[in-house]
């Protein structure tokens, strides 16, 4: 049974399904230790694309975040178009894979992949 | 509808005589940082990736609805990209780039106030420039630069053909005194003339916020698989589904006749487009695409008078059909 997570404002949050795919991902990548690093950049159908990069450590200015076992580090100057996110997992074989539902994203591009405030 | 003297066709002109024009009032950044072409790709149309030092690209900079911000001249210096905007949008453009800036190594400078821009326009120009020793040949590639010195001293040489004319721009820091003293120059109204009869887009006339790249055929500078920029799902919605409802056109009007920006154009006495540009005898518009036909006559309603326009279909060759 997995725990539903519910969106806080002022935080990001994963899903215990997303943590553990999380560490799946990481394992397949040779690298276990790793953690989950959330962003943003400038692009893509909407304006802005999610990010996501598994790394050993936070960079600086990171916002650290710990939830279901494992570090979430957040890029500071993406934080604010992000608060209240929930990074979920969407599986099977009509699954989109990792699903942020963003309260700030106004618009999203058709793939889903990008997003507009 | 004001009448005055029509001008001679300037791009005949210029395929035997050389000019000058003082471009130095549009926009120069420099933007440099190993993000820069990866960003600048995907906040415009272009596939800047393709890029190499030495060489340029132009890429309509839009909005996430497909609009027009402004249309760049992406230049691949050695150190930076040189990016040339129109006229006064240089500062938009920086805050638009700075604005999609979140883990990018990208910055960006505006050196518009430090240098100086000028625009050679004629057949004998890369023999000129060569023979001044600003260029140590002609550049066959549009766009394609040379860059010498540094610092002060840098010196960016483009070709930049207008249309069917070869032109090259002197990119210098605005202490040098810039090549082709004894050349005539264009004038601003010369200028808007030579555009109108190339039927090139300008800001905010025929570029801005309302207007997609499509329709004021600047489709030369979208890659249709280079993959995601901000509103490429909107304009290849466009272009796929043919939803593109007008396209800039020219007109010209009888000897003289002036079409004042903003004039509504008329068939059948119902709206078809809207002039955006003009000088005597000429004009840009934007027409419904139901009634642009190259030859067709409308009616072009400015200053209380009503005259006879003919249309002239000047989208680019893929779009003729």
């Amino acid at each position: 049974m997995t725990t539903k997570t519910m969106p806080s404002p002022l935080t990001i949050n994963i899903s215990e399904e997303a943590a553990g795919h999380v560490r799946v991902f990481a394992a397949q990548s040779g690298k276990p230790d790793s953690n989950l690093r959330v962003a943003v950049k400038g692009g893509g159908c909407a304006g802005m694309t999610y990010v996501l990069d598994l790394i050993d450590e936070p960079k600086e200015d990171d916002k650290v975040i710990e939830e279901h076992g494992m570090r979430l580090f957040v890029d500071r100057k993406s934080y604010i178009f992000l608060a209240g996110t929930v990074l979920e997992y969407s599986g099977g074989l009509n699954g989109k894979g990792f699903v942020f539902n963003n309260p700030n994203a106004k618009t999203t591009c058709g793939c889903g992949t990008s997003f507009s405030v | 509808m004001t009448t005055t003297t029509a001008p001679q066709s300037l791009t005949s002109r210029l395929q035997t005589e050389t000019f000058q024009f003082d471009m130095s009032h549009f926009g120069r950044l420099a933007v440099s940082g190993s993000d820069a072409i990866d960003l600048l790709n995907r906040l415009s149309t272009n596939d800047l990736e393709q890029l190499a030092p030495g060489q340029g690209m132009s890429s309509v900079l839009t909005t996430n609805k497909g609009r027009i911000i402004d249309l760049l001249h992406v230049l691949h210096q050695a150190e930076d990209l040189l990016v040339l905007t129109s006229p006064g949008t240089q500062q938009k453009v920086a805050d638009w780039i700075e604005f999609y800036t979140f883990i990018e190594d990208v910055s960006v400078k505006d050196v518009s106030d430090d240098t100086l821009e000028r625009l050679y326009i004629g057949d004998q120009v890369a023999s000129l420039l060569t023979k001044e020793g600003w260029l140590s040949g002609p550049i066959e590639d549009n766009l394609g630069h040379v860059q010498t010195g540094d610092g002060d001293n840098a010196v960016t040489v483009a070709r930049s053909d207008i249309g069917e004319l070869t032109a090259y721009r002197v990119i210098a820091h605005s202490d040098r005194i810039m090549p082709g003293s004894e050349l005539n120059t264009l004038a601003e109204e010369d200028f808007r003339t030579l555009r109108i009869e190339q039927a090139i887009a300008a800001y905010p006339a025929e570029m801005n916020e309302d207007r997609n790249p499509l329709e004021a055929n600047l489709k030369p500078y979208i890659s249709f698989n280079k993959g995601c920029y901000i509103g490429q799902e909107v304009v290849a919605r466009l272009n796929t589904y043919d939803r593109v409802q007008r396209f800039m056109c020219r007109l010209e009007l009888d000897d003289g006749l002036v079409a004042t920006p903003g004039s509504p154009i008329l068939v059948d006495g119902s709206a078809a487009g809207e002039v955006t540009s003009s000088v005597p005898g000429m004009a840009l518009a934007f027409l419904r695409k139901r009634q642009y036909e190259d030859g067709a006559e409308v009616a072009v309603e400015s200053d209380g008078a009503s005259v006879t326009a003919v249309v002239r279909d000047v989208r680019p060759p893929e779009d003729n059909d």
